[in-house]
């Protein structure tokens, strides 16, 4: 039987060491086995799209290169460091809540909150500094897929804080295995979030 | 006991701030798909716990990303 490697815990209690145990399970991966489904779909989704778009530009190889040189790759990267300092701060906000840490749960996913907002606010701003500059989703073929992508992103991100709002009530509550579950799967669209960007951002900001 | 999910965020400014200053010069795409797909599996496996998952979820989200990478490579042709 393999050993679990336990860490991030001081003091791991029985019950994380039976959460953890669980999520060994076939059916019960960390989150949820329906939201891995929809992890999954996601990424699927805007991986598709994202190769449609690479054999779109093979065709306007230098529309898609003057394009791309038309986006911020510094606010890019930008948003990259705020969005993963956020979902620490969530991945830290799981470990506080399981070691029924509820004070320190609650202040560490508020700064993850704090962050995504910053991260809608960064966007915002490179949103409003292309439609200043008259580019919209028809300017071209890259500038659909930018909007469509990066736009889906920004909506993800939007339900991603609604849900982080909502799993925030359980910081008021007693840590038990189900309420854990529930503050577990929230954490994981939150990541969701982040993984979808990891994508997004090297293709349409640096590869073209 | 080390933090491991404070050394992944570590390494993970650490790539991104290097991608983003490489990406001012003229820098092998397949370098930034590499990191891209590092950044991809930290997040997968630390903040979102996969490394204690079943072996099918690992293999499935490593399946997803190496498959991504390798059409993405092979389409675009990069170098």
């Amino acid at each position: 039987m393999k050993k679990l490697k336990i860490e991030n815990h001081k003091k791991p209690g029985r019950k994380m060491n039976l959460e953890l145990i669980q999520n060994k399970e076939i059916d019960n991966p960390p989150g949820g086995i329906l939201m891995w489904i929809v992890i999954f779909l996601e990424l699927l989704t805007f991986g598709i799209a994202l190769v449609f778009m690479i054999i779109l530009s093979k065709e306007e190889s230098a529309v898609f290169h003057s394009s791309r040189l038309m986006l911020n790759p510094v606010l890019g990267a930008t948003n990259s460091v705020v969005l993963l300092t956020s979902g620490y701060f969530m991945a830290e906000s799981v470990r506080y809540y399981r070691a029924k840490n509820n004070r320190k749960a609650n202040t560490t996913i508020n700064i993850a909150m704090l962050l995504g907002v910053l991260f809608l606010i960064i966007k915002g701003v490179e949103y409003y500094l292309k439609i200043t500059s008259g580019i919209s989703l028809s300017t071209n073929t890259f500038f659909s897929f930018y909007w469509l992508l990066t736009g889906f992103h920004y909506i993800h991100v939007i339900v991603g804080l609604i849900i982080l709002l909502v799993i925030k009530r359980y910081n008021q509550q007693e840590s038990t295995e189900i309420n854990l579950e529930f503050y577990s799967a929230g954490a994981t669209f939150w990541h969701m979030c982040d993984l979808i960007w990891i994508i997004l951002f090297p293709i349409l900001y640096l590869l073209f | 006991m080390k933090n491991s999910n404070l050394i992944t965020i570590l390494i993970l400014v650490i790539l991104s701030i290097l991608v983003a200053i490489l990406s001012q010069n003229v820098v092998l795409k397949s370098f930034l798909l590499i990191v891209f797909v590092i950044k991809f599996l930290l997040v997968a496996f630390n903040f979102m716990e996969m490394k204690y998952a079943h072996t099918f979820w690992k293999v499935l989200i490593i399946i997803f990303i190496t498959g991504l990478f390798s059409t993405i490579m092979i389409m675009k042709g990069a170098n």
